[in-house]
């Protein structure tokens, strides 16, 4: 499959032929895109309820309490961004304003304790009117000036709960400290449900495996009403929706709105299970997460928000353990290699190769100019990484080397993705693997934070570059 | 009062020389965005590789044991090297991570965007550790030196500041409405079918904004470095944001808008930050766009695009 | 073509999982005989490359305790964790005190003839993130003390984590006062608080400078901010007028606000700042516009590369309080930072205090081994007793019942002829 983008038409044609090549997985994974919707995401939610009773790693619990809770701030952001097309790069200041109201509400900080059941739906209105009022002005701004306006918004929304620490109003002789500043409002009383006092890390995935069970069906609903229909035809143009009479501001609005108080609500659960909030939770990383969460997914798709969510969350947490990275890596260079490869063998021989051609330089290097060879620079004493280090060579200063090499390797590696000759590619790619190794063992797996935020902008771009419409999205083509 | 019109002249001077550079990273924002409706976000990152390229060259034709060359060789020299250099990284960008999304939904090269800044920073992370460097400005222009304009002392380094960054203005304009390649470019910001039904080549007026636009944002960066001395790896997500800001401001898609914008911005922070507070610069930084977005939603110079039917 | 991504994802996250279940039980293997290298994880090869200095390393092995019985009386790796910074707009601070502890747990294998590993855990200065992290490290039984986080907003976030595992945690940066004021029996810091810094540089201020209108500028981190709080109550006090401005990490131009001191007229301009290249681009900025008033600095500016040498004159004659005697001044101090420049480049304030921690918790850790079978309470137990004579901060290490450092004391330094003098 090249880069040539199909019109709808030619690909409804090619479609029978393809279905005829599909393997017995093709065939699992066609019939589950034709099962009910409701009844699968049903059956995956009640299989990750599970999970608590699977595991009583405190790390696991609480990765996957993440993943709900950032599924459900994707899916809030995917109400605006997905639905409503609107570019809202003020998001997470939503998110904030959930996270701040309900810890005033419910936390020493202003004397107020109120109970869960009225604080947490008063910061949902809260923030949804605080969605209202960025909205409101912003109706008049098309698309990349409502993002800046919004993100306007975000940076503010930190500034001020960075410096609302000492407000003087003239009514009081002290200055009276709202947000805390940068060391934020603490403790703040968890969530008490019933009755009970959710204090635990499973406690709160299900509270959030609930909230995320039910915003789906909420939003499923949503999507297949009127006002889902109506947004999505203000999202393909909104110069005809108008043109049909639709009430664009109030849609609008109400997108703003809905998104806002998804957040809200997720913020409220945030900072009952932090037991705190600060300032620095809710920053522009944290937005740009969201946003390539939601891209990754598939815009405007409600499974592609949660599977965004999970390989967003999962994946960096992964990429954590040098082990386990190293296992991603290799692991990973070698999957995509073979199964990007066509016919599949060729991606087999060209790692074949990459070895053979390993061990030839190494057998050269270390009989021709032993001088100027040297240990790893982080030996490792078994496993993977023992292996791929004894069959590489490292020279004295591997630490420049490494850097110069890494330049070239993502030259290298650009220059072969764009390649159309497959023989010109596979020449390429030998050496250029062999230098990944190599660039791996000297510098990426010395500096594993670094290098997790390294792959996650290639992945990024890489995602983007070849599927463009995300996992569960459908490929459009603009139309100019 | 007294106090305020003695500080009025010194802080027009801060703030010209910071506007002076917002311009700058604004007109790359907004070149690209007037021919590809792309929020170009790894261009705060490209800026960033200027200042590191400047800074190397500094070191490299200045080492702590004197001068290689003379110090009016030297700047020219830096700026140079830093333009080519983002200029080439501007290109390879657009080559691999946006030419495949030109028909793709919006928001795919946003987010494609943002995937090449992560990993422009942390590839700089990687390759030279985390420290700040300082660019040693003053073996090129010393601090002291300067001249004053009434109560308000311009240093060398601001005037070179100012200087550079109006001829790099002067000379994108005369590009922009005298050349081939500038026509060539607007009519693509206007309509990029008709114009390669004109028999424009789209693809090579693409790159060549681009590069264009890197250069500027490198040249920004060199130019920041030796006014304000510190080179770190995350020095391009604020001032991207300003550019950014300040595109918007001037009207995205206009180049006297951008650097209007940029002067505008430049200017309110400063005074903001002289007659208000440091603290909420920011704040009144963003309450001038919202009041101008209010007044003239399309930006101060921006033009409405007309939606066509 | 969705599928086989899809196919791809799968089998990347199936891998993954074998590594995540094999991980736990690392595929390093435990090496009862001392001196194999530390497997995988960061701890620095000091003794491999070649270029670095290995022989002074020898000499820091704190002088507590001598090469002892290398046979690790658990079964299974024996790791710390440290938490910081080592990404983002703070990755400076951080990945200097994880550079630093690299090099202290290097250095005290060698000396001990253990085998004690680091594991790193990004927190990106979030709280939110740290405390994924510090999840990450409590569930990792072969983790047995943790050193950092370094902010102080991190410490309170992650102190339900860790207190209900009894896992210790030593800090070397965290400075809020309320921190050690809320009985937590596991937080312990090898710096000392605010106010211990805010009351020395404000009386300094008062006495010696003779200030009576001073400018507080903090950089909206909570430790600029809380510093700035304590010397703002104790100028107060004294009836000095103190204004209170902020700056952000981001910000590199001052211009603006020099312009406003200028008008002003303040004696002393107090800097909490923690980059120490921001402080001398406001410096010079203060010579560029003719401003005379006394330059007031904190521990982040104790870096004499940046502060000094980068700042070409303009840092002349201004003051830096610092909690420990000049770290370059102490003998047993320079071995090592000439080793760690050698590997990692220039050393700046924030590294001395993690390997400090670092040694804290690894002697904590061998006495705890040395006593009865390793776990977290006994080395949390161990902590407590912790009696260094000597370190390379130049001080004693010590704790009180709190958890902070006994007798901390700041020491103020005053930048002339290219160095920083002792003053105080």
């Amino acid at each position: 499959m090249s880069l040539e983008k199909l019109g709808e038409d030619e690909w409804v044609e090619q479609l029978a032929a393809r279905q005829a090549r599909r393997g017995p997985l093709g065939r699992i994974l066609a019939r589950l895109e034709q099962a009910n919707p409701i009844l699968l995401g049903g059956a995956l939610l009640a299989a990750a309820a599970l999970l608590p009773l699977l595991t009583a790693n405190e790390y696991i619990l609480r990765v996957a309490g993440n993943v709900c809770l950032f599924a459900l701030l994707a899916l809030g952001l995917n109400v605006v961004v997905g639905y409503a097309g609107l570019l809202d790069l003020g998001y997470v200041a939503f998110y904030g304003v959930g996270g701040y109201s309900y810890a005033l509400l419910a936390s020493p900080q202003l004397g107020l304790h109120l109970p869960s059941w009225l604080a947490v739906p008063l910061v949902v209105v809260i923030a949804a009117g605080a969605g209202l009022l960025l909205g409101l002005p912003s109706l008049r701004l098309s698309g990349d000036y409502l993002a800046i306006v919004t993100l306007g918004f975000a940076q503010i929304f930190v500034l001020l709960a960075n410096t609302m620490d000492k407000v003087q109003l003239p009514w009081l002789a002290e200055p009276l400290n709202l947000t805390g500043g940068p060391n934020g409002i603490t403790p703040v009383d968890p969530i008490s449900l019933f009755g009970l006092r959710l204090t635990s890390t499973s406690h709160y995935f299900y509270l959030l495996l609930a909230a995320l069970a039910l915003l789906l069906l909420l939003l499923r609903n949503l999507n297949q009403s009127p006002t889902g229909r109506a947004w999505r035809a203000l999202r393909e143009d909104t110069l005809a929706a108008q043109a049909m009479g639709m009430p664009v501001r109030r849609l609008k609005l109400l997108a703003f709105v809905v998104g806002a108080a998804i957040a809200g609500f997720s913020g409220s659960i945030f900072a009952a299970w932090q037991t705190a909030v600060f300032p620095a939770n809710f920053d522009v990383t944290l937005l740009i997460t969201l946003y390539a969460m939601v891209v990754l997914g598939g815009v405007g798709s409600l499974p592609g928000a949660v599977a965004g969510a999970l390989v967003l969350v999962v994946l960096p947490e992964l990429l954590r353990g040098p082990d386990t990275a190293r296992l991603l890596f290799y692991g990973g260079v070698a999957a995509t290699t073979v199964l990007l490869a066509r016919p599949r063998w060729h991606g087999l021989a060209l790692l074949a190769s990459v070895l053979v051609a390993g061990f030839l330089l190494r057998l050269v290097a270390t009989a021709s100019w032993p001088g100027l060879l040297g240990p790893p620079p982080v030996p490792v004493a078994s496993g993977l990484g023992a292996l791929a280090q004894s069959w590489l060579i490292f020279p004295l200063d591997a630490k420049t080397v490494g850097n110069i090499l890494f330049l070239v390797v993502v030259a290298l590696l650009m220059l072969a993705s764009r390649l159309r000759h497959a023989g010109l590619r596979f020449a390429l790619l030998v050496p250029t693997l062999y230098l990944l190794a190599f660039v791996w063992e000297t510098r990426l797996a010395v500096e594993p934070s670094v290098t997790r935020l390294l792959f996650l902008g290639a992945i990024l771009v890489l995602l983007m570059t070849y599927r463009p419409q995300g996992i569960f999205g459908k490929p459009r083509v603009e139309v100019m | 009062m007294q106090a305020f019109l003695n500080q009025l002249p010194q802080q027009l001077v801060n703030g010209l020389t910071l506007g002076a550079v917002y311009a700058l990273i604004a007109l790359g924002y907004t070149m690209v965005y007037g021919i590809l409706q792309l929020l170009n976000f790894a261009h705060g990152d490209v800026y960033m590789v200027g200042a590191f390229v400047g800074l190397g060259t500094l070191n490299a034709l200045a080492p702590k044991s004197g001068l290689l060359l003379p110090a009016w060789a030297i700047l020219p020299l830096m700026l140079l090297a830093a333009m080519l250099v983002c200029g080439a990284l501007g290109a390879v960008i657009e080559w691999f991570a946006y030419r495949p999304l030109r028909n793709a939904p919006r928001i795919a090269p946003l987010i494609s965007a943002l995937g090449v800044s992560f990993f422009i920073q942390n590839a700089m992370l990687l390759l030279l550790s985390a420290s700040y460097r300082t660019m040693r400005t003053e073996v090129l222009l010393p601090i002291r030196m300067g001249f004053d304009i009434g109560p308000a002392r311009m240093s060398a380094v601001r005037a070179l500041v100012i200087a550079v960054a109006l001829l790099l203005m002067v000379a994108l304009q005369l590009l922009v409405r005298r050349t081939r390649l500038g026509r060539a470019m607007r009519a693509v910001a206007i309509d990029r079918e008709a114009a390669a039904m004109m028999g424009v080549d789209v693809d090579r007026v693409i790159v060549a904004t681009f590069v264009i636009g890197s250069a500027l944002a490198g040249a920004a960066g060199v130019l920041v470095g030796l006014a304000f001395t510190q080179v770190w790896h995350f020095m391009g997500f604020t001032a991207g944001l300003k550019g950014f800001t300040a595109a918007v401001v001037g009207g995205i898609g206009s180049i006297p808008g951008a650097v209007l914008g940029g002067l505008l911005i430049g200017l309110s922070e400063t005074l903001a930050v002289g007659f208000i507070s440091p603290t909420y610069k920011d704040l009144i930084a963003f309450v001038v766009l919202i009041l101008v977005l209010l007044v003239r939603p399309a930006g101060l110079l921006g033009r409405r695009a007309q939606p066509k039917v | 073509m969705r599928f086989r991504f899809l196919l791809v994802l799968g089998l990347m996250l199936a891998l993954s999982a074998c590594g995540a279940g094999g991980a736990a039980t690392p595929s390093a293997t435990n090496a009862p005989a001392a001196t194999t290298a530390p497997a995988a994880t960061t701890a620095p090869a000091a003794t491999e490359a070649p270029a670095a200095t290995t022989a002074p390393a020898a000499t820091e092995a704190p002088a507590a305790t001598t090469a002892s019985t290398a046979a690790a009386s658990s079964d299974g790796p024996v790791r710390i964790g440290i938490l910081g910074p080592f990404t983002g707009g703070a990755a400076t601070v951080g990945q200097e005190q994880l550079n630093f502890a690299k090099l202290a747990v290097a250095d005290f294998n060698k000396a001990n003839g253990t085998s004690y590993e680091l594991v790193e855990g990004d927190t990106e200065l979030d709280p939110a993130k740290a405390v994924i992290v510090a999840q990450r490290l409590a569930s990792d039984e072969s983790i047995y003390a943790l050193v950092g986080p370094a902010g102080s907003q991190e410490v309170t976030a992650v102190q339900p984590i860790l207190g209900p595992v009894n896992l210790g945690f030593i800090s070397p940066s965290a400075t809020r006062v309320d921190l050690t004021e809320q009985s937590f029996t596991n937080f312990f810091r090898v710096v000392p608080r605010d106010d211990v810094q805010g009351a020395t540089n404000a009386t300094f201020m008062v006495d010696v400078l003779k200030a009576t209108k001073v400018w507080l500028i903090d950089d909206q981190s909570a430790y600029s901010t809380g510093l700035n709080d304590q010397v703002e109550l104790v100028l107060k006090e004294q009836g000095v007028t103190a204004t209170r401005e902020s700056i952000t990490q981001d910000d590199s131009d001052f211009s603006a606000l020099v312009t406003r001191i200028k008008g002003d007229a303040p004696e002393v301009i107090f800097v909490s700042w923690q980059l120490a290249p921001q402080a001398v681009v406001f410096a010079k900025q203060l010579v560029e516009q003719g401003v005379t008033a006394t330059l007031f600095g904190a521990d982040g500016l104790f870096d004499a590369t940046n502060f000094i040498e980068g700042a070409a004159g303009a840092t002349d004659g201004a003051y830096v309080s610092f909690f420990a005697p000049d770290v370059s001044a102490v003998a047993e101090a320079k071995a090592v930072v000439e080793a760690y420049t050698a590997q990692y480049g220039n050393a700046g304030p924030f590294g001395a205090p993690a390997y400090v921690a670092t040694m804290v918790a690894l002697e904590a850790i061998q006495r705890a081994e040395q006593a009865g079978p390793l776990s977290r309470e006994a080395v949390l137990a161990e902590l407590p007793k912790t009696n260094m004579e000597s370190s390379i901060l130049g001080i004693p290490i010590t704790f009180d019942a709190k958890g902070d450092l006994k007798d901390a004391a700041f020491f103020l330094f005053q930048v002339k002829d290219g160095k920083f003098n002792l003053v105080k």
